[in-house]
């Protein structure tokens, strides 16, 4: 056969190929979103965040929920950008290269996918069981280790992408390494740092399985740490899984409401991201 | 070893009198990791003067300007063996650099007092600028302060005067006066490397290196640039480390020629584009090779 024909279709099909896979993925994509929104948008009104969940068949909202999702992943994020941060930077400007920062980074790169529901049996053993009860605190340690691989990683990443001259220019001065890092390489990298933090945040304001084990959910509006926490994954869990139909119509509002909160903190992360890189 | 053997014929050093130095590199040799890269190298540099290196790419001049102040220290595979005197004092006398020294020498100078310096001492009285503008992400303002705050507590009124003197010095205050509080990465790019000379000699340092700092201007800021380190001969000492040899012709008083890792002729600069002792010196600077 002619070379440059059997190119042309071989051009063809793969685009042709490559075309449908990304048709599937958007279609998917689009079909969850107006599910959501076809089913939620009718139940939002006030009463989602001034009325906590009510018992089947009486008025009522997701206002513990929204609470409960907000201090706990405040918390764990709270925990997970002391801790990322400082082990990225570590991993980027002291002991990146050694062999037990090898181990770090793999290490970190394992938690990264780790299963979920793995880190919140692991929370449930180490903060549930001991103190017999679930709590608030559980719940938020067990998102924070889950974001903290996450905050990690991007924090690492992005102290790579600062020139080594711009070290050298603060250390030519005098000052000490690690006022360096502090006052210019932070500095240069806060837009990183801080899309670093809200994908982590994205990531664990969905998060149920590790929820389950450790704050267990709460029907009342509670905002202590040490007892049992309610939270919208949680929730959501919960009244999709019952038989009353206004408990699912709440799941449905639940979902949309994380959904929006998921989208608008990429959103906004990139648009920082985006305005660091022109600057 | 050998096989270089032929390059120690060729070396022509005249070097300036010994009493009126502001740093001195005295048989220093330089390794990244297992690969030397300076071969007892000297260097004295004259007070308030403007001394060129030059050479081929790889040739060890901002190696050799690197060792001058210490900054190949970020990196724990670089290391320095010999000795670099700032007033009399050896600033690479911490006990690992001396071990290293006593390796290579044996024990056959100890006449020789050997005070210890600190590290960030020395980068108080030696200042550096890179070949890319290198402004810190904060203000015009903070960026000059940023040395000074280092080592001393002064009022708002006195920085205000520090950072003014500093940024006329470096030919930028008519240009920034009214932005002081604006970010330094605004500034275009030869704008840029004049705040790093105002932060540089802001602390006040004795000696200022400079490694290519016009490689990425434009010729118009080369010039402004060029014009700004002509003034600040009067107070302090340059080094220059550069690949233009015009530059080096235009503005230096002392130029070296290095290459392989050795300096192979050291003369005034006049004599040494006028006049080159040396077959590679000819070569490089009537742009035979290089």
């Amino acid at each position: 056969m002619d070379r440059t024909l059997y190119r042309r279709i071989s051009n063809i099909v793969f685009v042709v190929l490559t075309a449908a896979a990304t048709l599937v993925a958007l279609t998917a994509l689009v079909l969850i979103l107006w599910s959501l929104v076809s089913k939620g948008i009718g139940g939002i009104d006030s009463k989602i965040f001034t009325m906590t969940q009510p018992a089947p068949g009486s008025e009522g909202g997701l206002s513990n929920a929204i609470m409960g999702s907000l201090i706990m992943c405040g918390l764990g994020m709270a925990m997970a950008l002391v801790v990322g941060i400082l082990a990225g930077t570590w991993l980027s400007e002291y002991g990146g290269n050694t062999p037990y920062g090898h181990v770090v980074r793999f290490l970190n790169d394992v938690l990264l996918s780790a299963p979920s529901i793995l880190i919140g049996l692991f929370v449930y053993e180490l903060l549930v069981r001991p103190f017999h009860g679930f709590s608030a605190w559980a719940g938020g340690v067990a998102l924070a280790i889950i974001a903290t691989p996450i905050v990690t990683r991007t924090t690492e990443d992005i102290l790579n992408l600062q020139p080594s001259a711009l070290r050298e220019a603060g250390m030519a001065l005098g000052a000490a390494r690690s006022f360096v890092i502090r006052k210019i390489i932070w500095k240069a990298a806060r837009a990183g740092l801080v899309t670093g933090g809200l994908l982590g945040f994205a990531r664990i304001s969905g998060e149920t399985a590790p929820l389950l084990f450790t704050a267990l959910g709460n029907q009342f509006f509670s905002t202590s740490l040490t007892q049992p926490m309610a939270s919208l994954p949680t929730t959501i869990f919960q009244f999709a899984l019952s038989a009353y139909e206004d408990w699912q119509r709440l799941a449905w509002v639940g979902a949309l409401l994380i959904a929006i909160a998921v989208l608008s903190i990429n959103i906004i992360g990139r648009i920082i991201a985006r305005e660091a890189r022109r600057s | 070893m050998n096989a270089l053997s032929h390059l120690t014929e060729d070396v022509h050093l005249a070097f300036p009198p010994r009493d009126n130095l502001a740093i001195e590199a005295r048989n220093l040799d330089f390794f990244y990791g297992k690969t030397q890269a300076l071969h007892g190298v000297d260097l004295p540099v004259e007070r308030n003067k403007i001394t060129a290196l030059i050479g081929p790419s790889g040739c060890g001049k901002s190696t050799l300007l690197r060792a001058l102040n210490r900054i190949y220290d970020l990196y724990p595979r670089q290391q320095a063996v010999g000795r670099i005197l700032l007033d009399g004092h050896d600033v690479l006398a911490d006990r690992k650099s001396l071990q290293r020294l006593r390796e290579r020498d044996g024990g056959g100078d100890a006449e020789m007092v050997r005070s210890p310096v600190d590290v960030a001492g020395l980068r108080a009285r030696v200042g550096m600028v890179f070949q890319k503008p290198t402004p810190f992400p904060m203000s015009i303002y903070d960026n000059v302060a940023f040395g000074v705050r280092l080592y001393r507590r002064v009022s708002r009124a006195e920085m205000d005067m520090i950072v003014e003197k500093a940024l006329r010095r470096a030919a930028l205050w008519d240009e920034v006066k009214d932005k002081l509080g604006t970010s330094g990465l605004g500034l275009s790019g030869g704008q840029q490397q004049r705040l790093c000379v105002a932060r540089g000699i802001a602390v006040e340092p004795d000696v200022l290196l400079l490694d290519e700092p016009a490689s990425a201007l434009d010729p118009v800021s080369t010039a402004k640039l060029e014009e700004t380190l002509v003034e600040l001969r009067q107070d302090f000492t340059i080094v220059i480390v550069t690949h233009n040899l015009q530059q080096a012709a235009r503005i230096s008083n002392y130029t070296g020629f290095m290459y392989l890792g050795r300096m192979m002729e050291f003369q005034s600069t006049e004599e040494l584009f006028a006049n080159p002792r040396g077959q590679r010196t000819r070569d490089y600077v009537t742009g035979r090779f290089g």
